[in-house]
């Protein structure tokens, strides 16, 4: 089997990159290890696929002689994953031939920590990564593509804050169309001009997409279009900025990997009259409104053929004028965030349900409608009630006062 | 083709020095004897294990090869028979099977290309001390039970093992006196930390061995070198040091 070129023509070091700015960054930080340990431990490299993460990391140990030792998404990084090899190995310099001692940790693909609690999960990942940053004595580098993804939640905000941060971005065309000039010349193929332009245009600033066309030119003829996942930002800037056609932006959310039911609450959100144009807001209210129904009624008959339709409509939003001068910041669904905030009220009113429901032979879903308010009268202002029924329920009644019914 | 036999007792040794690193692992198979190298994940520790070829009972290897064997579920063959029984070991190029009385087993092996073969470095180390297997693993069981860290020290005349727990005055000394040892070289004192779960997992994995070498630097790797099965083979362990916070 061939070696495929892309490992062939990794970069060895880092100024092959061509990122002198973020590779000169990368080396500071490096080189603050020499005089014992930084105040970040962690190096976060983000940015989207094949712009040289990976590689500047492996570069990076190559270049100050450190041993390397990577985790990614094929190992299992649950909490005690973690804590096992890369938390007990930080503590210690390397074995391994016996450079200069220290070994770089490289936690790559970190924003796709599946923290579900099964096995092979990676239950517990993103505080046993926190912790790691805390306390290793061995440089850390994580790799992820989505900042904001992986900033989301208590624990990612913390990860973050432990590191330094690089950006990787997009390669323009140009650098990409003179890479794959380089490995014409090296391999001694001829591929023509332009169709080596339409390969760098074709991989959207995608090294490695690039290089592994031209590879599999030979095998078959013509650069296909490639999948391009968006982040959710990006088509909410492209939809409300009316960048592309709405074809193009439903193949998008389609290829989002997010529910049509989460993207409309983004869209909710983000749809504003920034013009103060009421007539195009309202039409694009409707819109969405009409998307929600077909939402609601895959919910009900679970027909998820419904879907196409709401992201049709949903796609369809593009065609008002909403777009403003002004540049604002696209915002998370409140929904989702208060959802998140009532989470544990939320849980203490279910179960106080529950159990007085339980108490006087009704539902809960009968005790939340109709009674719960009038129990919690009743403990608040009847001492006795109150002992009567913390016992009678075993209630945490200290919980259920902070409910504020 | 290779055709071994084996007793129990010599593979469970064999698998057990292993496992305390990997649980799967490259074994060369040479003419004279069974070769490996491992290095444990987060590249803490390295053991290199030669048997030679008069610790099994019987040994044709024509030509080298390297399996990747996966030794977890040779312990749990190994569970299923007594100390002296004989395992008939065959791999025909496809799989590699055992057969322990009328038990037949076959397990599919592993791309050896997939797993890391260390290189073992070298290593210059000052200082060296021969002595029994008991008194380190006494130092070791007591530090162990207050620490994860323990400390090798060695002065002119003695070899201390120590270890401290979360306070000043939990504390756990063995020491050994140059006149309790086999062989003592000293070159200059030396002092490196190394963690404990790695030496007790590797010292108990040691059945049959009697006599030890230790080698310390200061902050530097240790180097554990034993002789096993009555002489028939040896192994080497290798473990780096703690790094000092600094």
């Amino acid at each position: 089997m061939e070696v495929p070129w892309v490992e062939k023509y990794r970069p060895l070091r880092l100024d092959q990159l061509k990122r002198e700015k973020g590779t000169e960054a990368m080396k500071t930080w490096a080189k603050s290890w020499n005089d014992g340990i930084p105040e970040k431990r962690g190096l976060l490299l983000y940015g989207p696929p094949g712009t040289g993460k990976t590689s500047a990391a492996k570069a990076l140990s190559l270049e100050m002689n450190w041993d390397y030792l990577e985790f990614n998404a094929s190992d299992v990084r649950s909490k005690t994953a973690i804590n096992e090899t890369a938390l007990k190995g930080s503590f210690y310099n390397t074995i391994s031939e016996f450079k200069g001692g220290k070994k770089l940790i490289v936690l790559d693909e970190v924003d796709s920590l599946y923290e579900r609690n099964i096995e092979g999960g990676d239950a517990g990942g993103k505080s046993a990564i926190s912790n790691l940053l805390d306390r290793t004595l061995n440089p850390v580098v994580l790799i992820a593509n989505n900042l904001y993804e992986l900033r989301s939640g208590m624990t990612g905000k913390a990860l973050v804050d432990k590191c330094e941060i690089i950006e990787f971005q997009r390669y323009r065309s140009i650098q990409i169309l003179s890479v794959l000039r380089e490995i014409c010349r090296e391999e001694q193929i001829y591929c023509s001009q332009d169709k080596l332009t339409e390969i760098a245009a074709n991989s959207n600033g995608d090294m490695r997409a690039a290089i592994n066309d031209l590879q599999g030119f030979g095998d078959y003829s013509g650069a296909q279009d490639r999948d391009v996942t968006q982040n959710i930002y990006n088509i909410m800037n492209e939809l409300i900025f009316r960048r592309k056609p709405a074809r193009e932006i439903r193949q998008e959310i389609i290829n989002l990997g997010e529910d049509p039911d989460t993207f409309i609450l983004y869209l909710l959100e983000n749809v504003f009259p920034y013009h103060l144009d009421r007539e195009e807001f309202v039409a694009a209210l409707q819109n969405i409104a009409r998307a929600d129904l077909f939402l609601g009624r895959v919910g009900r008959r679970m027909n998820y053929s419904l879907w196409g339709y709401a992201t049709d409509l949903m796609a369809e939003t593009t065609i008002f004028e909403l777009k403003g001068d002004k540049y604002l910041k696209f915002a998370f669904p409140s929904l989702i965030k208060r959802m998140g905030q009532l989470k544990k009220f939320r849980n203490i009113r279910d179960e106080f349900a529950s159990k007085s429901g339980k108490y006087v032979h009704k539902s809960r879903a009968f005790m939340d409608r109709d009674s719960l308010k009038f129990i919690f009268q009743l403990l608040l202002k009847d001492e006795e009630i109150r002992a009567n029924l913390e016992e009678k329920m075993r209630l945490d009644i200290d919980d259920v006062l902070s409910l504020d019914l | 083709m290779l055709q071994i036999k084996i007793d129990a007792k010599t593979m469970r040794e064999f698998s057990n020095i292993i496992i305390t690193l990997v649980p799967e692992a490259r074994v060369d198979f040479r003419p004279d004897g069974i070769y490996t190298k491992v290095m444990d994940p987060a590249h803490v520790a390295m053991i290199s294990l030669e048997i030679n070829r008069d610790a099994f009972q019987e040994f044709s290897v024509e030509t080298e090869e390297s399996l990747g064997l996966d030794i977890d579920k040779i312990r749990n063959l190994l569970k299923l028979s007594g100390p002296n029984e004989i395992i008939d070991t065959k791999y025909d190029g496809k799989k590699i099977s055992y057969r322990l009385g009328n038990l037949n087993v076959s397990n599919p092996l592993i791309d050896p290309s997939t797993l890391t073969t260390p290189k073992i470095p070298n290593i210059d180390l000052p200082n060296k001390v021969v002595t029994d297997i008991s008194y380190l693993n006494t130092g070791i069981r007591a530090a162990e039970g207050i620490a994860e860290v323990v400390t090798f020290n060695v002065k002119p005349d003695e070899f201390k093992i120590f270890a401290k727990g979360e306070t000043d005055s939990e504390t756990t000394e063995l020491v050994i006196p140059k006149t309790m040892t086999k062989e003592f070289i000293y070159n200059s004192d030396a002092r490196s930390s190394f963690a404990l779960d790695y030496l007790s997992k590797f010292i108990r994995s040691l059945e049959s061995t009697q006599e030890i070498s230790i080698s310390v630097g200061n902050d530097f790797p240790v180097r554990i070198e034993a002789s096993i099965l009555n002489g028939k083979g040896k192994v080497s362990f290798l473990l780096a040091p703690r790094i000092e916070n600094i």
